[in-house]
């Protein structure tokens, strides 16, 4: 049923110049896929670049089930509408407001899939014979490696180790194999027992990406990974960097931030903003940044409740340094009273607490707002003097 | 009080309590009507409860008479109170509850037409602000069961008809008589047709009324047949022009395109097979037909399959329309659809003006994962090679590369090449990486899984980040000895500096509610407050008494006394053992850790001896039964345990926790004696090969599996039963971790293949299936194509005539070619001999033929 579930995901549309992308997250927020095509491949009639994002609904879902190779179709992607005709007719698909919890996880999935790297790559009949290979059900973690004839699954992380966790979220993926001559499949290191791993097909003229999260019952969107940039409220690049993306489909962090003119650290940290306002994505094929021309960009607050929750405990007073230890900072939240010792230079990176949130995820999860706020509470502290 | 007719209120209620009580319910909604909406809000205190007594009294009466008229009289007078209890409901809610009277009169309330009837015209006439509200929940939600009286209100235009998924559901699941409904109001049709479209409850058709083999008590009434099921009633309607046969036809072939269950598409399929297609209008869909042998769900495909082959015998179907789709089934695992499919191109290629477009579809099947098919392919080929273009050629060589090694002969004779010109990888070597540019592991020889390391140490923040994840459960295990070992030491030091340390911790802990706790959690909670110096809460009582348990209490008595002293059972490694120079340690610590470190550094095995380890397989149980007496000869340890049980005591105690991590600690208790965690887990382990893991199922195979891969540990007498109930298993994690536990064993000579299969023989068919270790073999063949070899032996040999052998015997093939082929035992050659033509035979002969070439 997950592959129901995943259809039923209605799709955001981006055309940046160069792509016809069409992504679109799972219900339980751990899937994300996105489908590039090729501009080049298409018979475009006219191409300004700009983002929608609607609804599919079962008709059109089902008519396009219902073409067949060499059978004309028509696509209008326009700001406020999603328009395919075929012979049968025409229907139109109009736009919806995107769920925030969608903007979350689109923000986090591409900060997980920005630190993967290619870990295996299949060309030619061994990437059809991926399908044979991929159980089609399972929980528990198996881990991937190349092999002459497709992939081989292990109990036990090999050299370059990909570990999968829930196989059956890999159905959309297999039927595209058929047409598919080349397979990366990028992954990050493990963390706290599991890592999200990218899968990308080549197909003639397009590119399906499929990323899973580190485990079934993980979404994207509370992996935590933007908080520590967010939190950081000093400096705004944003407008620098979404020039950058203007002028170019898909730019690297490097090329941003030596256009934007900015640090490689300023230029991600805006990455980072933008991302987790929906409205910068990564192409992991191209190891780039793309821009989504939505809506969005103002409510990183209620976006992140740890964000919030963590600017209202500096709004509250709530925290203190300790006078041995500068990196340790008291919190009173609510009846609780928590301990932080941050990171070097009074980072969060490195971070610990003691709260519930990191009992339970040990920070592979992203700070918790005790930190968020500690880490601010320090910076503003030695910004005083 | 005078009522809107003139007369007392009282000399009203008096008249409604006749005509309730004579069951006239018509009357009954004419004289609520005449009282209006706001007169019966006015008495709604008092007319309440009286309608809610007389619906008891009328339950009651039709409960205990024997007589029909009674029966009847009581409903109808139940069903008169409830509808005055609904008109003057305040709300919704109230309302639906006073509905609420389904089966006590046998049938619901409002199931009687004249019931209904009289229910919807005094609502109508009333029109509580409610009402739309009230229509809206009936038709939507199954556990109100008054969906007769919804939909009466949604055509009586008192409501607007829902539109989302649980209406449809409802709608498809409750109206009825079918086909009449849809004649009445052919607005249905829409709903029906997003049904259709996957906008609903499509699996609903075909658990309910649907299904010729359900029938649902609301639709046994004596309807005819077409007014009983969905499938009957479109049929029926399609028939006689109520709607368009042409559309009903063409939704059913889009909807079975959906990648959906087939507990949902499998109604679609009933419905094509009820409609009877006739050769005219298969032929005026030839083209959909044959895009179907690309639907994701393989019995879609198993369904389009001989109707192309039919339509293209009959020539209604053309090549070129059949061809875009022709390779798609080959990706499906299932054998029958791949082989129909050959059958198929089979039928294409017999026009050579096609021959050179089918060899290219059919390349794919050369790379399917059953070899049979594989061999079907090829056979085909075989004839048609030397009418093939040249480009074809390439292109199925290409495809080739995917053959089972045991097919690679066949392919070289074929093509007239050798192995580096066909691009296939040699006999016997390591197989090309060509094909993959990066993270190719097949040359990288096997390396034997690291122990894990043991964590250093904690400093103070560590282990006051060890009393947190003790508390919220997430302690890892060797964290929590840590945290033990700091425990101690921090007694030596003053109890402000303590106070200090566990500060951060202390008002939380105290917080918590013990019994929300684990044990260890618990644990921490008595340790925070014993090293602030508070008085300590008692961490028990726990059931059963575990090693574990007791050397908590022990620690924490330790702790409460203020006494300071080096833990001495921890591990040198993360699986639990104490490296044999490091026996000699301090001899302080309470009995139970002193029993931890005596079995943790027991390298010869000779403090606990299982000794006549017997077990008995029980398929009734679906597990094997493990019997043994145990020889608790616990060397220089003064153990009186006062434990009926001592395995119980040592082995993972199942009531106590659940998570993966508390048994891989408890695990590290016996790092040498890993049957007292197996036996008296039998049930659990068996369970796990045929299910995945959860929170309410550990992977404790899985785990146990992984801890025999690792070479320093020695397997007892169970390793091999547990190895073969590995290979067994379903789930693909524990499957893999028998598979690196299986190479492990025989690469470090710790177990024989033969061991590993008697085990497997003797656990039978129904515990040892050998499908499913065919599929772990399968495996295996990329690891170690020797052992693959081996054990494929081993188990045809113990298992000769058992189902799914034949699959065993083809790894055995394939294994041959990869590592070299070696003779089979005599029983095997005689098997191969007898005058059988079934698999098993045709494979075994295979394998000597294999062998004999190569000699």
């Amino acid at each position: 049923m997950v592959a129901r579930r995943i259809a039923a995901a209605d799709p955001i549309v981006t055309f940046d110049g160069g792509w016809l992308r069409f992504e679109s997250l799972s219900q339980c927020g751990g899937v994300h896929a996105r489908l590039d095509v090729d501009a080049s491949g298409l018979e475009l009639a006219r191409g300004e670049t700009g983002t929608t994002n609607v609804d599919v609904n079962p008709p059109l879902a089902s008519a396009l089930a219902q073409v067949v190779p060499g059978e004309p179709m028509r696509l209008s992607v326009g700001r406020d509408e999603v328009r395919v005709e075929l012979l049968d007719g025409v229907l139109v698909e109009k736009r919806v407001s995107l769920p925030e919890r969608w903007v979350r996880g689109l923000g986090e999935s591409q900060v997980q899939v920005r630190a993967m790297e290619p870990r295996v790559e299949l060309r030619g009949p061994p990437v059809r014979s991926v399908a044979r290979d991929v159980p089609r059900a399972g929980r528990g973690v198996v881990y991937v490696e190349a092999a002459a004839r497709g992939l081989r699954l292990t109990s036990r992380p090999g050299r370059l180790p990909v570990a999968l966790s829930g196989a059956d979220r890999m159905a959309p993926l297999l039927p595209l194999l058929r047409f598919a001559d080349r397979l990366v499949i990028h992954a990050a290191d493990e963390v706290a027992g599991g890592a999200s791993s990218a899968w990308e097909v080549a197909l003639p003229t397009a590119r399906f990406t499929l990323t899973v999260s580190a485990d079934p019952s993980r979404g994207f969107s509370g992996e935590g990974g933007l908080l520590a940039a967010l939190a950081d409220d000093e400096l705004d690049d944003s407008d620098s960097v979404l020039e950058v993306l203007g002028r170019r489909p898909v730019s690297s962090m490097s090329r941003i931030a030596r256009v934007a003119g900015l640090s490689t650290d300023r230029a991600r940290r805006a990455v980072d903003v933008l991302s987790a306002s929906g409205l910068i994505g990564f192409d992991v094929g191209e190891q780039g940044s793309f821009r989504r021309r939505l809506p969005y960009g103002a409510a990183l607050e209620r976006l992140n409740p740890r964000l919030a929750s963590s600017r209202a405990l500096l709004d509250a007073g709530a925290l203190s340094l300790d006078a041995s230890d500068d990196l340790r900072v008291r919190v009173a939240s609510g009846d609780h009273h928590h301990q932080v010792r941050l990171g070097p230079g009074g980072s969060v990176s490195g971070a610990w607490c003691t709260c519930r949130w990191y009992a339970r995820t040990g920070g592979a999860r992203g700070p918790c707002k005790h930190v968020l706020a500690a880490a601010q509470f320090r910076k503003r502290r030695d910004a005083d003097g | 009080m005078v009522d809107r007719q003139g007369g007392s209120w009282d000399e009203a209620l008096v008249e409604l309590d006749g005509l309730v009580r004579r069951g006239e319910i018509e009357a009954v909604a004419n004289w609520c009507i005449d009282r209006g909406l706001a007169e019966l809000a006015a008495h709604r205190r008092q007319l309440g409860p009286w309608g809610s007594a007389v619906v008891e009294e009328a339950r009651a009466a039709s409960i205990n008479a024997d007589d029909a008229n009674v029966h009847e009289l009581s409903y109808y007078c139940g069903s008169a109170a409830a509808l005055v209890v609904v008109a003057c409901a305040r709300s919704a809610g109230g309302a639906a509850e006073a509905l609420d009277g389904n089966g006590v009169f046998g049938r619901s309330l409002w199931d009687d037409q004249r019931v209904r009837e009289a229910a919807v015209q005094t609502l109508g006439a009333l029109r509580p602000r409610w009402l739309p509200a009230l229509a809206d929940r009936l038709t939507r939600n199954s556990w109100d069961q008054q969906w007769e009286l919804g939909w009466a209100l949604v055509t009586a235009g008192l409501s607007d008809k829902p539109t989302d998924p649980a209406y449809l559901e409802q709608m498809a699941m409750q109206i009825g008589p079918i086909a009449q409904s849809l004649r009445a109001d052919p607005g249905l049709i829409d709903d029906v047709w997003r049904i259709f479209e996957g906008d609903g409850p499509g699996r609903f058709w075909s658990a309910g009324p649907a299904s010729p083999d359900s029938e649902p008590a609301a639709y046994q009434r004596g309807w005819p047949v077409e007014d009983r099921y969905w499938s009957t009633a479109l049929v029926t309607l399609s028939a006689d022009g109520t709607i368009d046969r042409d559309d009903l036809i063409d939704r059913t072939l889009a909807a079975l395109r959906r990648n959906d269950s087939w507990a949902v598409l499998q109604w679609f399929t009933l419905l094509l097979d009820e409609l009877e297609l006739s050769a005219a209008e298969h032929a005026a869909r030839a083209a959909k037909f044959a895009s179907l042998l690309a639907a994701p769900n393989p019995q879609v495909v198993g369904l389009a399959q001989p109707i192309c082959g039919s339509m293209l015998q009959d020539g209604a179907l053309r090549p070129d329309d059949v061809l875009p789709y022709a390779d798609a089934p080959f990706f499906q695992p299932t054998k029958v659809v791949a082989l129909a499919q050959l059958r198929i191109l089979n039928s294409v290629g017999t026009d050579e003006a096609w021959r050179n477009e089918a060899a290219v579809c059919l390349g794919p099947a050369l790379a399917h994962p059953r070899a049979d098919v594989q061999e079907a392919a090829l056979t085909v080929l075989e004839r048609w090679w030397p009418d093939l273009s040249s480009p074809t050629q390439a292109t199925l060589t290409d495809q080739a590369q995917g053959l089972a090694p045991s097919h690679l002969r066949r392919w070289q004779a074929l093509t007239g090449a050798n192995s580096s010109e066909t691009g296939v990888p040699k006999n016997r070597e390591t197989p090309t990486t060509s094909s993959s540019t990066i993270g190719t592991n097949d040359t990288a020889g096997w390396e034997p899984p690291a122990s894990p390391e043991v964590p250093p140490p904690l400093d103070d923040d560590g282990f006051v980040l060890a009393l947190a994840a003790m508390l919220e459960g997430t302690a890892q295990p060797m964290q929590v000895e840590r945290a033990l070992e700091a425990a101690l030491q921090a007694c030596r030091h003053p109890l402000e500096y303590r106070q200090q340390l566990v500060a951060p911790l202390a008002e939380s802990s105290a917080r918590r509610d013990p019994w929300t706790l684990g044990q260890l959690g618990r644990w921490a909670v008595a340790c925070i407050e014993s090293l602030a110096g508070q008085a300590t809460q008692p961490i028990g009582p726990y059931e059963p008494a575990t090693l574990m348990t007791d050397l908590l209490h022990e620690t924490l008595q330790e702790i409460v006394s203020g006494a300071s002293r080096p833990w001495t059972a921890m591990p040198d490694g993360g699986d639990g053992r104490i490296q044999p120079d490091g026996r000699q340690r301090s001899a302080e610590g309470g009995p139970s850790e002193r029993l931890v470190r005596l079995l943790r550094s027991d390298h010869e095995r000779t403090a606990l001896r299982l000794s006549d380890v017997e077990w008995a397989p029980k398929p009734d149980h679906h597990a094997p039964i493990y019997t043994c007496s145990l020889d608790a000869e616990l060397r220089g340890h003064t153990f009186d345990g006062g434990h009926d049980d001592l395995i119980s005591y040592l082995s993972m105690p199942t009531t106590w926790s659940l998570r993966p991590q508390d048994i891989a600690w408890a695990l590290t208790l016996t790092p040498h004696h890993l049957e007292t965690a197996l036996i008296n887990t039998a049930v659990v382990i068996c369970e796990l090969c045929d299910n995945e893991p959860s929170m309410f199922r550990p992977p404790l195979l899985t785990l146990v599996l992984e801890r025999l891969a690792r070479p320093d540990q020695q397997p007892g007498d169970l390793a091999p039963l547990i190895t073969a109930l590995g290979l067994n298993a379903k789930p693909a994690a524990t499957r893999l971790a028998a598979v690196d536990a299986v190479v492990s064993l025989i690469k470090t000579q710790r177990l024989t293949t033969t061991e590993i299969s008697s085990s497997g023989a003797r656990l039978g068919n129904e515990l040892f299936k050998l499908e499913r270790v065919a599929r772990a073999l399968q495996d295996l063949l990329g690891h170690d194509p020797a052992i693959a070899r081996d054990l494929a032996i081993a188990v045809l040999t113990d298992c000769p005539k058992a189902r799914g052998a034949h699959a065993i015997a083809t790894i055995l093939c394939d294994a041959q070619e990869l590592a070299g082929p070696v003779p089979l035992p005599a029983s095997l050659v005689e098997l191969a001999a007898e005058k059988g033509r079934t698999k098993l035979h045709t494979e075994l002969r295979r394998a000597i033929a294999s062998a004999s070439k190569s000699d």
